[in-house]
């Protein structure tokens, strides 16, 4: 059976790629490398759920199985949802077929028997498109089509597993912030921000707004004033947010990438010729230490 | 086997590429630099190699770059590095950019460990790990948040979507590294001055460099924002702020 295989490990995640899959009106087959997993995507919209089983205790574990499993069944094309896991087995699997893989695609299509894909490059400054041939391997995130649905059978297939790497724990990361991504509005802090003690006020404006605090990766990164998760950006978070309200952000590239679909930008910042004046809807040019107050008390 | 591989890329410098109002992109302007997150891949790779009593060699694919760019690298705790200087590297896509590499890291004697960072800088394909694993057979630890490395054992916790995954391998292996894995050092006037002496061995690739995809074209993004700005003392520019954003529906 050739077709779209599709690898994502939340319902939430794999219907819009069954959903992408069965757009393109071929057949679409999940894979699933748990029990657990194949049930919980079993009603993804796919036509089956292949469930590979054997000794590994991770998806990447089956790189090879997976490889030799979509050959053997002359697949078109891999789609995997762009997670660490979903991005390693991508690459993985790429890597063994010697075929080309378009990761975190903007937007995919099949032309005939060639997909054509775009995708971003240097930091969301360039759209790159191609044209690729034979069966691709590509990576996206959940917004790549609607979601399907549809109850489809699981069948189990016994595979090898590569269990060179081994798991030895898994702690769930807390999130006290919540799912900053989907959050309808955020207050990002940026390097303009002197002070950790700032972060106070800072928070005092998120709560009046009922927003979300993110930050660039410098705060998160290098200064550590926030967990790496709060980062927004091209490898930190993609925001969905109505609002966007930064503090002291200049707006490099990198980062106004994870706020492209952001509905209303706002930012403050002393120097209106930083890169985030063109990136922002509106402006408030100024010493954010004169105008952070001012705002707190706006909102309040 | 004791010597530690970091591969790494000189990328265009993003702030000098120039997206023209009809949208195509101008590079004339844009220097090479070392990629941001290879600076981590460097120092773990230097790190690994001082606890296993080896070398830090870093691998690159790359056109014909300043010989400031060499020092550059060489300058941040490599002992030396295999260059495989061709003119197709310069937007090379993953397959070949891997292929290239591939042959450079065969070219080290002894080699225990790859570290690669989880993505350049210009592409952030995150895909070149993953496909030297797969050409070398080596098992793969990808989005390490950190890493240790006792005898020949190496630890990593990876950030996975909702956990951290602590994971474990006999070496060899390939490692891709996040920028938080360690604080990639400055380096030292000390290191810099060093860094002239230090070895390059250049190579040529040896493998077919034809890219897969065809009918590449770029496009530069243009951010279609209002760009309003808010006139006004702060008091009335938090007011005025205000009043746009309960117009707009956003309160």
């Amino acid at each position: 059976m050739a077709g779209v295989f599709i690898y994502a490990d939340t319902l939430a995640t794999a219907a819009p790629l069954a959903g992408f899959a069965k757009a393109t009106g071929k057949e679409c087959c999940a894979l699933a490398f748990s029990q657990e997993v194949a049930d919980a995507i079993a009603s993804c919209g796919a036509s089956e759920i292949l469930l590979l089983q054997g000794e590994g205790a991770r998806p990447e574990d089956y790189a090879k199985a997976t490889a030799a499993l979509l050959e053997e069944r002359g697949a078109e094309m891999l789609l995997c949802i762009s997670t660490a896991t979903g991005r390693e087995l991508a690459s993985s699997v790429a890597g063994i077929c010697g075929v080309e893989l378009v990761s975190d695609a903007s937007t995919l299509s099949f032309d005939g028997d060639s997909v054509s894909a775009t995708r971003m490059v240097y930091g969301g400054l360039v759209e790159q498109s191609e044209t690729i041939s034979g069966f691709v391997v590509a990576t996206c995130g959940a917004g790549i089509a609607e979601p399907a649905s549809g109850a489809a059978a699981i069948t189990p297939i016994s595979a090898q597993a590569d269990t060179r790497v081994k798991v030895i724990a898994e702690e769930p990361i807390q999130r006290d912030s919540g799912d900053l991504a989907n959050a309808e509005r955020v207050v990002c802090v940026g390097n303009g921000v002197a002070k950790q003690e700032d972060l106070i006020e800072i928070n005092d404006l998120a709560k009046a707004l009922e927003a979300g605090v993110v930050c660039t990766r410098g705060i998160a990164e290098e200064r550590k004033w926030l967990p790496v998760e709060a980062y927004v950006g091209i490898s930190g978070l993609n925001l969905n947010a109505k609002l966007y309200l930064s503090l002291g952000v200049s707006g490099a590239i990198q980062h106004t990438y994870g706020m492209r679909n952001v509905k209303y930008v706002v930012a403050v910042d002393s120097n209106e010729n930083a890169p985030i004046a063109s990136q922002s809807d509106y402006m408030l040019v100024g010493d954010l230490y004169d105008i952070l107050p001012e705002l707190i008390k706006v909102f309040s | 086997m004791s010597n530690a591989i970091a591969c790494f890329k000189w990328v265009l410098d993003e702030e000098d590429i120039i997206v023209n109002p009809d949208q195509s992109v101008n590079y004339s302007r844009a220097r090479y630099e070392l990629s941001e997150y290879d600076k981590n891949a460097i120092e773990a790779a230097a790190q690994m190699a001082a606890n296993l009593g080896g070398e830090a060699i870093g691998v690159t694919f790359a056109p014909d770059v300043p010989k400031q760019l060499h020092k550059d690298a060489l300058s941040r705790n490599l002992d030396c590095f295999v260059y495989i200087k061709d003119e197709a590297a310069a937007g090379a896509d993953a397959v070949v950019t891997a292929k290239a590499l591939v042959e450079g890291i065969k070219s080290v004697a002894d080699c225990a460990v790859v570290v690669c960072a989880e993505g350049a800088q210009d592409t952030f394909a995150r895909q070149i790990p993953g496909r030297i694993a797969a050409a070398l057979d080596l098992p793969l630890i990808t989005s390490a948040a950190s890493y240790s490395l006792e005898g020949n054992t190496l630890t990593c916790i990876r950030r996975l979507e909702n956990c951290m995954q602590t994971v474990c391998v006999e070496l060899p292996a390939v490692i891709a590294v996040l920028p938080e894995a360690n604080d990639a050092p400055i380096p030292s006037m000390k290191a810099i001055l060093a860094a002239g002496k230090k070895p390059i061995d250049e190579i040529a690739a040896g493998v077919d460099l034809t890219p897969i995809a065809a009918d590449v074209s770029q496009k530069g993004f243009v951010a279609s924002r209002k760009s309003i700005r808010i006139e006004g003392s702060p008091e009335e520019q938090a007011a005025q702020l205000k009043d746009i954003l309960f117009k707009e529906g956003v309160l």
